[in-house]
């Protein structure tokens, strides 16, 4: 089935937009917008129009577009399952269009310069990525079991990067023996695949697993489970390729009994990241993990695969579509954990964990909330 | 005057929340049922009550038509913008304002959908519950009262207009009005014993006003449920088992369905009987009585009681429930439309009859049923037709098997629900004369420059 | 036109008619009364036991000469318009249950694993028990047993030549193997009892899946960790068509460490699941049973009832978990005793 089969199938009937049990919109281009257009029905019918030349392409249809954070909220609760799992490729295969005809948003553009130039999306020089690392050493297959793979977040924006100190400390309290790829880590390029740029994304990912070859990885671990998802089920669409891959917290949760089951008596919430969770179906990790350490583990009501996205995904982290008005999903994420009473909201995502710390600082709500990562969160506390 | 009166709406409601974009003025101008699409020049998305205030005040002003939409979900294209204007879109307006668990009513923003308020009492007032209507849950309360919806609480409590208990509505000079208990009280416990002027806002196609609060009545939520299906091949005997199931005040919501697929459903008639209880003893005799009240009936062979396994039940139990948009994927191609005709119980043979000639006829996928509201006063029959939305014939055929079901449902002595236009001029052409210019009176001093929905209610 | 294989003198000489005074349904203490009774139907007259009847399948497994009594019984209620179900119940799950022409030649790796109409029970179907298993199912190798509940044989008797056709035809001659492995006594009991009772050719070899476990389990000896578990069983009435297969299930549950509880309706008094009493309109017995039957499991202190009828399991499951007992179909029993669950 093409993708443009699918598209006159949807019924606008809005079960995309919802968690299993309606309690509010889900879906965080929506939640942020609030016009139908930017719900996936809305962008399904929007993209037959475009399409079929009924529509051309303008400012607001790539806002459209581009505001997906490919949450995957859609492709879980719409009603129709003979295509639902075919809605992100149907706004892909859109982006794709767009990105020939070489008419995208200017954030979008940018993100995808500095990628092409930079090999990340910061356009921060590559000899920059791992001025916070010295300490740490440079993968040796020899030596190590796991190539830490950080990523472009967790190495170059600054709140993400204590989740990457914080791994390498607590992966060297724990004896994980591993190594970084100092010199040459580059993007994982997810982002070019979900804006559409699938050859760029390619280059990259093709270069990338040259890297892994060269230094003979074998298993690899990341910080962001955006990495993880495109290592284990993008890449292999494209490229031969033999490695493992982990998620840090998977190796967090191996090496359990090396840390002191010192029982933290805090309030604490985990908000489970989309690519982890809905698209890796892992929502056991991290709560294995939290509820070694907590008793008082409470749950969001939309958690698991109702979890409500922090808008960073798509590329949103970089164009700051999903930002652009007052009302946001990231905030109501946060009013959501404090209306729960918790003291802290547990992340394992380096984009998570910027978009909803930013979140409380505009809600001028820092003191009243702790938003952490894993290894953060148990290298304080523990 | 139209950047001026743009302008005028983001003053009002923040310049993200207005768009005059061709897309959303695209998607907006239809829904997902067979009828053509009409653009609103601007859509714009309020945040309470004063907003709409506001923009109805400030479009009277400027005579411009002010359509209204909650999720859009009618498919019969009531809120399409027929002469252009604004489009109201509602959903900003959900906020839960009250649930007065003793008196067992709820206020809410009319924005609000079916879904939100459904989550919010299981998790605050598992005891409690409203009537959901078998739309999706993005379905809004405002729309669905406004339009006399039905739903899963219809035996016990009529249509969802019958559960109003007040409402908020602002009228086009953009005063803000209240009816019921609510505008003498701070309560909003009941319509009576005031004259009843919520009846000049439902059931009008917001041509009198738009609806911006809803006191609505909640009803005990059981812990244990049961459905019971019953079959049969005669629509007589149907009839007689509807008047039987009814007659035996147990029930909660009672619907009949017949469909030609799957194929082992082709030529039956079903009736989901559902009911609640608290222990599972009361449901246990809840079922009993439901057999003795049917059992000559089994006795002769009949009918009898589907035999359904526990995870069967599920999809007949689930609120709501997910099968039913999938009708839509039927023709592969997103799209039915349906004619919910409001009808006598005692027709129900003929309104039967009326739907399988007009599907043959017309060859087009099918789906029939019926909801009895009320203790079986009136019920709603629905004749859905699925269709290829991308076959513009196929799609015009459905459209014609509306058409012609609409018309067949009046001559029976039926009248469609929430009628598309062609519908809607059907009535009013059946409709006794004094009533329809008491209609047409009551629209003029209320919007005496026509700019509430033009298009609805007119001959 | 197939006949049924069975000699009335056998019946007419019976000392014992166990068919009708072990019934446990039917009160018959009295054997005159029960002679009595068994001549009617003899005699093709009606009889009070056919009404009676709850369809359990017993008489077929108590009879001593393997004269079919239970066949005898449908075969006259059938004849005599004497209908257990309402006319729309039986017209629907006779359309539900048809063939639907949709079978498709293919060539299967063995162990076959034949599902009957159960696809919900597929996901059973994993791990070491199964490795490399193919699996088949659907309306179109579906045994049609189900219509002996329903006062019906000539449903069964027109399908299921083709149903047993179909699986030769289209699986049994492009695969590796002969063989089919039965994952539900009906179709089992209707390949290697009903068949041959009235001559129906079975070009294939059924293989219960009991027969199946038992051997495999002898493969993963090395895997088998005892489980030392009380286990409540609820026999279903089609394994009364294949009884010697029950003593397999003992040989299993010894290769586990599995201890099959002695228990008042189980061996030669297994109670009806309740859904055959349902689909008969009997609610308030079918209630009155499955309570006797989970109380009974309940008593003998077992902590697992473990079904192998899909239809038992699905009917029974819910109501067993509520009472405290952790209903589980054979194949995880051993599942958990290999280390998979």
């Amino acid at each position: 089935m093409k993708v443009t089969d699918i598209l006159h199938r949807c019924f606008r009937c809005g079960y995309c937009k919802f968690p299993s049990n309606y309690e509010d919109f889900n879906c965080p281009s929506y939640v942020t917008y609030r016009f139908e257009t930017f719900s996936p029905g809305g962008r399904m019918w929007v993209i037959r129009e475009w399409l079929d030349g009924r529509l051309e392409t303008s400012n607001r249809f790539k806002e459209i577009l581009y505001s997906c954070a490919t949450c995957s909220n859609c492709v879980n609760h719409c009603a129709f399952p003979d295509f639902r799992d075919m809605l992100l490729d149907v706004f892909r295969y859109a982006k794709e269009k767009l990105i020939d005809e070489g008419d995208v948003p200017p954030p979008v553009r940018d993100y995808l310069t500095n990628l092409y130039k930079f090999k990340n999306g910061f356009g921060i020089p590559q000899k920059k990525r791992f001025e916070w690392a010295e300490e740490v050493e440079d993968y040796d297959s020899k030596k190590h079991n796991y190539l830490l793979y950080v990523g472009d977040e967790a190495c170059f924006d600054p709140v993400a990067n204590n989740m990457a100190r914080s791994t390498v400390e607590l992966f060297k309290k724990i004896n994980v023996p591993f190594g970084i790829l100092t010199t040459r880590e580059i993007s994982d390029g997810l982002e070019a695949y979900n804006l559409g740029e699938t050859e760029l994304f390619k280059e990259i990912a093709k270069r990338l697993l040259e890297i892994f070859k060269e230094v003979e990885a074998k298993k690899i671990v990341t910080i962001s489970p955006h990495s993880l998802y495109v290592f284990k089920k993008i890449y292999p669409a494209f490229f031969d390729m033999d490695f493992e891959f982990y998620h840090y917290t998977h190796v967090i949760r191996e090496n359990l009994s090396r840390l002191t089951n010192s029982k933290i008596f805090k309030k604490i919430s985990y908000h489970d990241p989309c690519y982890l969770g809905r698209y890796l179906k892992d929502y056991t990790t991290v709560r294995d993990i939290l509820s070694f350490f907590c008793k008082d583990f409470l749950e969001l009501s939309r958690n698991k695969k109702n979890s409500l996205c922090c808008g960073g995904g798509g590329g949103n982290f970089y164009t700051a579509l999903t930002q652009k008005n007052l009302e946001n999903s990231a905030k109501k994420r946060i009013v959501e954990a404090l209306e729960l009473g918790v003291d802290c909201l547990i992340v394992s995502c380096p984009i998570c964990l910027v978009m909803l710390n930013d979140a409380k600082k505009t809600l001028g709500l820092d003191d009243k909330i702790e938003v952490m990562d894993v290894s953060e969160f148990i290298l304080k506390y523990v | 005057m139209m950047q001026e009166l743009i302008q005028g709406l983001k003053d009002i409601v923040g310049g993200e929340y207005v768009s005059t974009h061709l897309e959303d003025r695209f998607f907006y101008s239809r829904d997902g049922g067979t009828m053509e699409s009409f653009e609103p020049d601007v859509v714009v998305l309020p945040q309470d009550s004063n907003q709409v205030s506001k923009i109805l005040s400030l479009a009277n002003k400027n005579k411009v038509p002010v359509y209204c939409m909650g999720a859009g979900l009618t498919l019969s294209g009531l809120h399409r913008a027929i002469s252009g204007g604004i489009l109201i879109d509602m959903k900003r307006m959900d906020k839960i304002i009250e649930v007065n668990e003793r008196s067992r009513y709820v206020v809410v923003e009319a924005g609000i959908s079916q879904g939100k308020l459904q989550a919010y009492l299981k998790k605050n007032y598992p005891h409690l519950k409203h009537s959901m209507p078998d739309a999706p849950p993005a379905a809004t309360i405002g729309g669905n009262v406004a339009i006399h919806g039905s739903g899963h609480l219809s035996f016990l409590g009529g249509f969802h207009s019958d559960m109003v208990t007040g409402l908020e509505v602002v009228l086009a000079d953009g005063r803000i009005i209240r009816t019921g208990s609510c505008s003498v009280s701070n309560y909003w416990f009941a319509k009576a014993p005031l004259p009843d002027l919520s009846g000049l806002f439902l059931g009008w196609f917001a041509t009198t006003g738009i609806i911006t609060k809803v006191g609505l009545k909640l009803y005990p939520a059981h812990p244990l449920s049961d459905v019971r299906v019953l079959i049969c091949e005669d629509p007589k005997i149907m009839e007689e088992i509807i008047f039987k199931v009814t007659d035996l005040n147990i029930a909660e919501d009672i619907i009949t369905w017949m469909t030609p697929k799957p194929d082992w459903a082709r030529g039956f008639l079903h009736c989901n009987v559902i009911y609640g209880a608290k222990t599972k003893d009361e449901l246990i005799f809840k079922r009993d009585l439901l057999f003795e009240q049917v059992r000559d009936l089994i006795d002769k062979k009949v009918t009898g009681f589907l035999p359904l396994l526990p995870f069967m039940k599920k999809r007949f139990l689930d609120v709501p429930g997910k099968d039913l948009v999938r009708f839509a994927d039927v023709r592969k191609g997103g799209g039915f439309e349906y004619v919910g005709a409001m009808i006598p119980t005692n027709l129900f043979s003929d309104a039967y009859k009326l739907g399988l000639d007009i599907a043959q006829k017309h060859k087009v996928a099918y789906s029939l049923g019926s909801r009895i509201i009320g203790n079986s006063h009136s019920m709603m029959f629905f004749y859905a037709y699925a269709f290829n939305r991308a076959d513009l014939a196929d799609v015009k055929n459905a459209q014609n098997a509306l058409y012609e079901t609409n018309k067949k449902v009046i001559d029976i002595g039926g009248i469609p629900w929430k009628a598309e236009i062609p519908a809607q001029k059907e009535i009013l052409k059946k409709m006794d004369k004094n009533t329809k210019g008491l209609i047409f009176e009551l629209k003029k001093l209320l919007d005496p420059n026509h700019i509430m929905s033009p298009g609805n209610l007119e001959e | 036109m197939y006949k049924l294989n069975y000699d009335p003198l056998i019946c007419k000489g019976c000392k014992t008619i166990d068919c009708l005074v072990k019934c446990q349904y039917q009160d018959f203490k009295d054997i005159n009364r029960a002679r009595e009774e068994k001549n009617k139907i003899l005699n093709g007259e009606y009889s009070k036991v056919l009404d009676d009847c709850r369809t359990c399948y017993g008489c077929e497994e108590y009879c001593p000469n393997n004269n079919h009594p239970f066949y005898q019984i449908v075969e006259l209620q059938e004849k005599l318009n004497i209908k257990n179900v309402p006319d729309p119940i039986f017209k629907q799950q006779l359309r539900m249950m048809g063939p639907k022409n949709r079978i498709k030649t293919q060539s299967l790796k063995p162990p076959i694993i034949d599902m009957c109409l159960f696809p919900q029970l597929i996901d059973n179907i994993k791990g070491k028990l199964y490795e490399g298993a193919s699996i088949i199912w659907g309306g179109d190798i579906f045994c049609n047993i189900m219509w002996l509940h329903c006062a019906n044989m000539s449903v069964i008797l027109d399908r299921l030549p083709k149903m047993i056709q179909n699986i030769y035809e289209y699986y049994i001659k492009q695969s590796e193997t002969d063989e089919i492995i039965c994952f539900h006594d009906e179709c089992y009991g209707a390949f290697t009892q009903l068949a041959p009772a009235y001559g129906i050719d079975v070009p294939f070899k059924p293989v219960h899946i009991f027969e199946y476990i038992s051997k495999k389990l002898d493969e993963l000896k090395l895997h088998i960790k005892p489980l030392n578990q009380k286990i409540a069983y609820q026999r279903p009435c089609s394994n009364r068509l294949c009884s010697d297969m029950d003593e397999k299930l003992d040989e299993i549950f010894h290769k586990i460490g599995a201890i099959r509880v002695k228990r008042t309706y189980d061996k030669n008094t297994p109670l009806c699941c309740g859904s055959v009493l349902r689909i008969q309109q009997k609610d308030r017995e079918a209630d009155e049973i499955q309570r006797e039957n989970i109380s009974d499991m309940k008593g003998t202190g077992a902590r697992i009832a473990v079904f192998n009828c899909p239809m038992c399991m699905m009917t029974l499951g819910e109501e067993v978990a509520a009472q405290g007992l952790f209903p589980l179909h054979v194949s995880d029993l051993v599942r958990h005793a290999l280390g998979e669950i």
